[in-house]
């Protein structure tokens, strides 16, 4: 498989910016991720091929559709501009069109740019535009913190998995997130904090939910081999895409999303690597017990074993692997068009400082009927089947 | 096309807490696939937060149920009650959203464990 390397990235800060609109925050994503691609490659504006827009919901948050047509226009040549929703994949499913474009041979270099402004809207509203992400149809009724709920009844069922595991997951993406300077939350949380928060749905309490957030991603991917000033670059060299039902009582089984273990299967296939090589993660924690099913159907840890993995510090640096360095959607945030996109930009500025060689992103949709998979390795990197 | 797909047990909501004409028609002729079918609880939770139209309920139960006819399905738990895993339950027509102060109310399937095995009154023959 043709490998694509991410010649420019940017995240904008994450958080309730009230003083940013949508085009603001697009703006300076995409300007950033450009500028920074020219100048680290000396590629001009004109040869941006086409833009892959990831937005979930801007028209019923901003009142603006056709948020592609706002991309393009940053351009004198005005290139062919898409934009793609897949709920809070939205970001993941943009980046894989856009390696498949890549890849066919229709374009040569594109930019991916995710946004979502979503505090504008009180938070009655938004739970009712994020729910629309469920089965409206079979769903009726639902929220998205009580699907995530009947998962995590399901996993502590099944497993054991306690009230102190699920709070973990919080603590250690809070405690990453004080290092990453465009997080949303950037302070540490206790156990006892966690544990003690109100609940929003049995047994899921308001710490172990991701925030409503304003932000911005974009990066430049190419499938040239252009000269690249930065010493070292990522290179994306495996990818997969799961679905599944979008009603989660239709699934097979409420104790793994099989979209992502169809994801990673396919991504770990393409990149030659198994879940033991990757160093960093980027998954997606939109609820606590996210993260738990992630780091189990990625092949991290044992099905059941996500739990106590985080507490036994097998998921933070000095453990196996370092899950969610940004610190996720819990503690970064998760302006949903944007996560997408974030993931790979964070794990591709981790691989150029040498914080990692070889990291993987995982993106979902809904209640786990869409999933992403991404495998970034550092470029030229050696003992890489391929 | 999956069974689910064309056997769908609620329209698409409006933004607002009603619900068109031609919906509720449509609404209409599913009720009475589900209303009076029986299950067992496979998982619930109670939903604390809840969007604008459902805002009155709140807090309601929301499940998965194992239907003995086959299928699961998902839904609101009726009124306040309180359901586990493992509990009996029955479909039944009720009001699915906060009134609006135009349109149709909505109406739709929900589930109660009240009654759900009702025992049988045993009258003395000197009643007939």
């Amino acid at each position: 498989m043709m490998n694509i390397s991410i010649i420019g990235h940017h995240i904008t800060k994450f958080g309730e910016l009230w003083d940013r609109s949508l085009q603001d925050l697009l703006t300076e994503a995409l300007q950033n991720s450009v500028n920074q691609a020219f100048e680290r490659t000396g590629l001009k504006p004109g040869d941006i091929d086409a833009i892959f827009v990831s937005n979930k919901a801007s028209g019923s948050f901003n009142h603006q559709r056709h948020v592609s047509a706002l991309a393009s226009e940053h351009f004198d040549h005005f290139p062919p501009a898409i934009r793609v929703e897949a709920a809070c994949a939205s970001g993941g499913v943009a980046i894989m069109s856009a390696c498949q474009a890549l890849r066919s041979g229709q374009y040569k270099t594109v930019l991916v740019v995710g946004v979502e402004k979503m505090t504008d809207a009180s938070a009655a509203e938004t739970t009712q535009i994020l729910a629309s992400a469920a089965n409206m149809e079979l769903e009726y009724g639902s929220t998205f913190p009580g699907l995530y709920a009947l998962l995590a009844q399901a996993h502590m069922t099944a497993f054991g998995t306690s009230r102190e595991n699920l709070s973990a997951v919080a603590v250690k993406n809070h405690r990453h997130a004080v290092s990453n300077p465009t997080a949303q939350f950037r302070r540490e949380m206790t156990l006892e904090q966690v544990s003690n928060s109100a609940l929003v749905a049995d047994p899921l309490r308001i710490l172990d939910c991701s925030p409503i957030s304003d932000g911005a991603a974009a990066v430049v991917l190419t499938s040239q081999d252009v000269s690249d000033r930065q010493s070292t670059t990522a290179t994306i060299i495996g990818q997969g895409q799961g679905q599944d039902s979008l009603d989660l009582a239709s699934r097979a089984s409420f104790t793994e999303l099989a979209a992502t273990v169809r994801a990673a299967k396919e991504a770990y296939t393409q990149a030659g690597v198994a879940a033991k090589d990757i160093q960093m993660a980027e998954v997606h924690d939109c609820f606590t017990i996210a993260e738990i099913l992630a780091s189990e159907d990625l092949g991290f840890v044992p099905k059941g074993a996500g739990g106590e993995a985080v507490i036994a510090g097998k998921t933070t640096y000095g453990g196996a692997v370092v899950i969610n360095p940004s610190g996720g959607l819990k503690a970064c945030g998760h302006p949903v068009g944007a996560t997408g996109v974030k993931q790979l930009a964070y794990l591709a500025s981790m691989i150029e400082k040498g914080a990692c060689e070889l990291g993987l992103t995982h993106n979902v949709g809904g209640s786990g009927a869409t999933a992403v998979v991404n495998i970034l390795a550092k470029k030229g990197k050696k003992g890489l089947s391929r | 096309m999956s069974s689910r797909a064309k056997n769908p047990l609620h329209s698409t909501p409006s933004p607002l807490h009603s619900i068109s004409a031609p919906a509720y028609t449509r609404e209409n002729k599913q009720w009475r696939n589900l209303v009076g079918k029986t299950g067992t609880v496979l998982l619930a939770t109670t939903i604390r937060v809840t969007s604008p139209e459902h805002a009155a309920f709140a807090p309601y139960m929301y499940a998965i149920v194992q239907l003995d006819s086959g299928e699961k399905k998902a839904f609101m738990v009726a009124a306040q009650e309180r359901v586990k895993p493992g509990d009996r339950v029955r479909c039944v027509l009720r009001k699915l959203a906060n009134p609006s102060k135009t349109g149709i109310i909505r109406y739709g399937v929900k589930i109660t464990a009240q009654d759900i095995c009702p025992k049988l009154k045993k009258y003395p023959a000197s009643d007939f």
